[in-house]
């Protein structure tokens, strides 16, 4: 009977975090966010009534591959919550604010791995989601490609990585109707040619040093709870 | 023979907001002089999540909803004339953004300033026939319900396929009214020659359960259990809040019935239809809305 049905959401999320040592004064606040998000969302979801039936989590964690080498890039699989938080947690505990060579670093490339995560593709309700949380601009596609550690099957340009993202014409690898993208960096290249141009992206303007005001953290959850 | 006067029988409205004071839908409702007006409004949440100092913290979401609105009712009381619906709208918007506080920016292609949907109905007795004008932006919605069957008059804008496929996508609105970018007000007209129940509705509405027939089921299955507009509104919310994820807010006109009990027996029979061939039927819910849809489709 209807009266009996609930509706009830699958929510994926991947969190980039930029580890770059510009980050230091950030980075604690970004990771206290980080490990707050979970209950912070099923706070808000609940005041929602809203029912999360599966909560998935991963990491995406970045800095320069010219710079940084074996330690520009560390990417985690899905971790369930909250069966898995210490997991998470102990994750999000051990990143360090540190290298990142020049200023702009290799964001793209995260959201890169980011948008080809193994979304859960069952046809209930449900949100994609992609926060980055950065105080850089980034390099272009390719920059760090003579590194030894730069990964195999990177886009070969910013126009290849909206293709992944997806637009009204071509579907991409995230859920053309589930996906959002949560960008908290700068408005700078290449993030607010993202901003812009590409579907499903709320963008909060960072500035490098000043941390997350409680309002702004406050919007993001918002913005992720009243969007699922 | 004279056709029977289809009078306005009752008008009320049916709303909850899940987090108590920091709800996002607004409604509006009035008659005068054979003409009544429903509106059912939906600040949109994620696009509108910025908060603004200047309107007490709260978010652009709330408070395009309750400005927007009001801007509805000046509309009513002052005009009425389908040409001006969009410039009072409009100019509820100006003023919004005219004291907004420019700090704690947020951008991107989702973000949008004040957004807000609307769904309405301007109803008004004519020779024995309503003429029902809706106007609508998003995917709140206008409805009509008779002994047939509960009839969507409005198109979402959004890019699902239908009233189906839109309750599990769940995608993005293609139009809504906000102080960022242009907009488009939808305008249908329709005249109804026999009794029937208008509807705008807010998704909180009808956005949580499985079926658009469980939503038919949930309208006339509280109807049976009332013998009065004041229990039909109560049984109404009792059965919305028990699945709703979100708030909602439902507005309804019930016209040309001689009272509740008629109004009620002449939905006695498709209360039962809808029960044994919907709700409790054992086929694939998606084959029945294969079914369903054509009566409920007829004036999309």
């Amino acid at each position: 009977m209807a009266g009996n049905y609930k509706m009830t959401y699958n929510v994926d999320m991947v969190f980039c975090i930029d580890c770059t040592g510009s980050m230091g004064d950030l980075i604690e606040i970004v990771k206290n966010n980080a490990l707050n998000f979970y209950q912070d969302m099923k706070n808000a979801m609940e005041e929602k009534r809203k029912n999360i039936n599966q909560l998935r989590v991963r990491v995406v964690a970045f800095r320069d591959y010219r710079a940084d080498g074996a330690d520009a890039m560390l990417t985690t699989d899905f971790f369930n919550l909250p069966q898995e938080a210490e997991e998470f947690e102990r994750c999000v505990r051990s990143l360090r604010a540190d290298g990142g060579g020049d200023d702009p670093e290799d964001g793209l490339e995260a959201l890169a791995y980011a948008i080809k995560s193994k979304w859960n593709a069952d046809g209930v309700k449900g949100r994609q989601v992609i926060v980055v949380w950065t105080d850089a601009a980034t390099h272009p596609i390719g920059f760090g490609a003579n590194s030894p550690y730069y990964p195999n099957g990177m886009p070969r340009d910013i126009q290849e990585l909206a293709s992944w993202w997806g637009g009204v014409q071509s579907s991409g690898f995230v859920d053309k109707n589930k996906k959002r993208l949560l960008l908290f960096a700068p408005d700078a290249p290449a993030w607010s040619q993202i901003s812009q141009n590409w579907d499903n992206v709320i963008h909060f303007p960072s500035q490098s040093g000043e941390g997350l005001s409680e309002l702004d953290y406050a919007q993001i959850i918002d913005v992720i709870s009243n969007s699922v | 023979m004279k056709k029977k006067n289809l009078e306005l029988n009752a008008i009320f409205a049916v709303a909850e907001e899940m987090k108590k004071n920091d709800g996002e839908d607004s409604y509006y409702y009035d008659s005068k002089e054979g003409h009544f007006f429903l509106a059912s409004l939906d600040g949109c949440g994620g696009s509108g999540s910025k908060r603004y100092m200047n309107f007490s913290g709260k978010t652009g979401a709330y408070i395009a909803s309750r400005a927007v609105c009001g801007g509805i009712k000046a509309w009513f009381r002052e005009s009425g004339e389908e040409n001006t619906f969009y410039h009072y709208i409009k100019k509820a918007l100006s003023v919004c953004e005219g004291y907004a506080d420019k700090t704690g920016r947020i951008m991107g292609s989702l973000a949008k300033a004040f957004p807000t949907t609307v769904a309405a109905i301007s109803g008004k007795s004519n020779q024995g026939k309503i003429d029902a004008h809706c106007l609508w932006a998003g995917d709140s919605r206008c409805y009509m319900l008779d002994p047939n069957g509960l009839h969507q008059l409005t198109q979402d804008d959004l890019d699902g396929e239908d009233a189906m496929s839109n309750l599990t996508s769940d995608g993005v609105m293609t139009n809504v009214i906000n102080a960022t970018s242009e907009f488009e007000i939808h305008h249908k007209k329709i005249t109804l020659d026999h009794p029937c129940i208008l509807l705008t509705a807010t998704d909180g509405c009808f956005g949580y359960l499985k079926t658009p027939m469980a939503f038919e089921n949930l309208l006339i299955g509280s109807l049976m259990e009332a013998s009065s507009p004041f229990e039909w509104r109560i049984a109404l919310n009792e059965r919305m809040s028990a699945v709703a994820g979100d708030d909602y807010t439902l507005c309804v006109a019930v016209c040309g019935f001689k009272d509740f009990e008629e109004l009620r027996k002449a939905f006695m029979q498709r209360s039962t239809f809808v029960l044994e061939n919907y709700m409790n039927s054992q086929y694939d819910p998606n084959l029945l809305w294969g079914n369903y849809k054509l009566e409920y489709s007829k004036y999309l």
